[in-house]
């Protein structure tokens, strides 16, 4: 027992004391999700202007929506007055809206000049809405517009439309789990495979095998270093990422958790496997990228994998990082329960001792 | 144990690919006994060690070590043996104490033990240092004082002080030499230094291109041939100084 925490100890504080160790498995994903979160969240404002005409016998709902919540500023367009209410969306970004009060006459006038995408107008019969379906901006602007007046509005709320409101929408809700999945992979894949190489390479391990020492216990005590190193790493990227991106963890820790432990056995173990025969560093690194670059781009870590054709997906869907990234997900964004991402949990545990096992039957220790 | 050999090989062969490395070498070593095997690069000293040591395989021959096999008592022969590889790697950003304390838990011992031995090859002021930063002097002190961390009855070094300057060199031999005057240990070591065979030896083994070609003690084998030194001997036998290669290649 003694020989196993002297091992631990010995590959943590290899670890730690390795500089680079702090800035790629820690600084550069968070680096990396707060870069593309910020590119991807659209942060600046958006400017929508919208028309708003108020016809004879109307219940004067859209006036009144805009006079109680918006205010008033200077308009250049003659025969209007201009009203301005910011608001911020997940799924859209921060938006400044623009309501323009004007006649029938001006509202289309505007609408044919550019000023504004989409004419509201309200007469006895409710609210009407119009603007070129293939303006997507338009769209946008309907969208916004209408789920804050309607939300407003007791009367016409009949379908709430609030999608805009729904957590989880956004490209870094997306990404996070997609780069805690990675970070797994990653840090297994060189945390262990390259280290076992390296040490196979430079005789290390041939001097440690001349000794008592437990095989087993070796490889345990890379396994739960490169564990306890990738939980440190993946605890900093979503920690950042709720405070800062204010990420909602919507599954249970518990499942999070058992997620995490099955990714990393799962890799740990195809670690062992790759690294079961080789004493080149080159070749080494060579399978390491071979088998984790398909990964990193099919396993839908930066981008949706359902964009890949259709024959392709078969294959994807059952890549290992595929399954933990898509089990990670989950969890975060739609919080299922701890059994219905047991099945996944399984299949990666599996996976990864089927791997340790081939990997130790065939590993040459130099 | 076989008449009375602390350390028996009998008829190693060992080839690979195209070289045969190993052409029919035989040893027994007895209990206390230094012995050097000389030769230049290439002659086959690692790769026979290296299967005394269980690292390696024969193709043919038998290792005894106080009787056990490798085969049947791999962790016997393990607790007895201490030995130091030719390259000398250990992990780079952990420290001279810290590595003494892992090799001493694979062999259960306390402390203290780290102590005495951090002691004996004198790299107390070097406890806190990283591998990475010892000199190649310290580096082969630190290597010696994990091969006899155990207080092995079989120690085998594998060129300990090559490419080192003298005083390094001296300060190795020193250690060594205690060690003999104790006696409890056996030394199995490899060199091409001749002055270091004889210095601590009692017995040089020469060898060359995977055989004996000569061995004795350093004494008789200058009676014997009657040669003014060992190096001549060594060149009147192969034709070739140590420090010449058998092979063209380095290995
Ligand atoms: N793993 C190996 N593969 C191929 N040839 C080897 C290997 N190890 C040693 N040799 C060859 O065996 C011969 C003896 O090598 P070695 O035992 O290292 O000699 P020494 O230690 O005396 O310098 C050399 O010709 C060397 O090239
Ligand atoms: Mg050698």
């Amino acid at each position: 027992m003694k020989q196993l925490a002297r091992l631990i100890e010995i590959q943590i504080k290899e670890l730690i004391r390795d500089p680079g160790v702090i800035l790629w498995g820690i600084g550069f994903p968070v680096l990396m999700a707060w870069g593309l979160g910020l590119a991807f969240s659209s942060k600046p404002i958006n400017i929508r202007s919208i028309a708003i005409v108020d016809n004879l016998n109307s219940k004067h709902s859209l006036i009144n929506y805009v006079l109680n919540n918006t205010k008033e500023v200077a308009s250049k367009v003659a025969q209007t007055r201009r009203f301005e209410q910011t608001i911020e969306t997940r799924a859209y970004g921060t938006n400044k809206l623009n309501f323009y009060l004007a006649t029938p006459v001006t509202a289309v006038q505007l609408l044919k000049r550019g000023i504004i995408v989409v004419l509201a107008s309200e007469d006895s019969d409710g609210v009407k809405y119009e603007f070129d379906p293939r303006n997507q901006d338009a769209q946008i602007t309907y969208f916004i517009a209408r789920s804050m007046i309607e939300n407003n509005l007791k009367e016409y709320a009949l379908d709430k439309v609030q999608p805009i409101e729904v957590s989880g929408t956004r490209y870094v809700d997306f990404l996070i789990p997609g780069m805690v999945g990675m970070g797994i992979m990653m840090s297994c894949m060189w945390g262990i495979s390259y280290s076992l190489i390296e040490r196979r390479s430079k005789k290390l391990l041939r001097r440690l095998l001349a000794t008592p020492m437990k095989r087993s216990y070796y490889l345990f005590s890379q396994i739960f270093t490169r564990m306890f190193m990738g939980f440190i790493e993946a605890s900093i990227l979503i920690a950042f990422s709720m405070y800062y991106f204010k990420l909602q963890i919507n599954g249970s820790f518990l499942a999070l958790f058992l997620t995490f432990l099955a990714g990393n056995w799962a890799f740990s173990g195809f670690s062992i496997f790759t690294a079961s025969r080789t004493t080149s560093i080159d070749i080494g690194t060579g399978i390491i990228n071979a088998v984790t670059t398909p990964m990193m781009v099919l396993s839908g870590v930066f981008f949706s994998y359902h964009n890949f054709p259709e024959w392709a997906q078969p294959v994807i869907k059952y890549l290992p990082l595929t399954i933990l990234i898509d089990t990670l997900r989950r969890i975060i964004l739609e919080g299922p329960d701890l059994i219905s991402v047991s099945k996944e949990i399984l299949i990666l545990a599996i996976f990864g001792t089927l791997c340790f096992i081939a990997g130790l039957k065939i590993f040459k220790w130099y | 144990m076989k008449n009375n050999c602390l350390v028996c090989a009998e008829d190693i062969r060992k080839t690979f690919k195209d070289v045969q490395a190993l052409k029919g070498v035989n040893l027994s070593v007895a209990q206390g006994e230094f012995v050097a095997i000389l030769g230049p690069n290439g002659a086959g000293k690692t790769t026979f060690v290296e299967i005394i040591e269980g690292i390696q395989t024969p193709d043919k021959g038998s290792i005894y070590i106080k009787g056990f096999t490798w085969k049947k008592d791999a962790r016997e022969i393990h607790k007895l043996m201490g030995l130091s590889l030719q390259e000398t790697i250990f992990f780079e950003r952990i420290t001279t104490l810290e590595t003494l304390r892992l090799f001493a838990s694979f062999f259960n011992l306390d402390e203290n033990r780290v102590q005495r031995i951090l002691d004996m090859v004198t790299l107390r002021d070097k406890a806190q240092a990283r591998t990475a930063h010892l000199s190649g002097g310290q580096r082969q002190k630190l290597a010696l004082g994990i091969s006899i961390l155990n207080d092995p009855e079989v120690l085998i070094l594998d060129e300990p002080t090559t490419g080192l300057d003298p005083a390094a060199r001296r300060e190795i031999w020193n250690i060594l030499n205690d060690l003999k005057m104790k006696g409890k240990t056996s030394l199995i070591l490899t060199t091409h230094y001749m002055d270091e065979a004889n210095f601590l030896c009692d017995r040089i083994i020469m060898m060359d291109k995977g055989t004996i070609i000569k061995e004795g003690s350093p004494a008789q084998l200058l009676k014997e041939s009657g040669k003014a030194n060992l190096d001549e001997l060594f060149i009147y036998l192969t034709g070739r100084g140590l420090g010449d290669e058998t092979v063209s290649k380095t290995y």
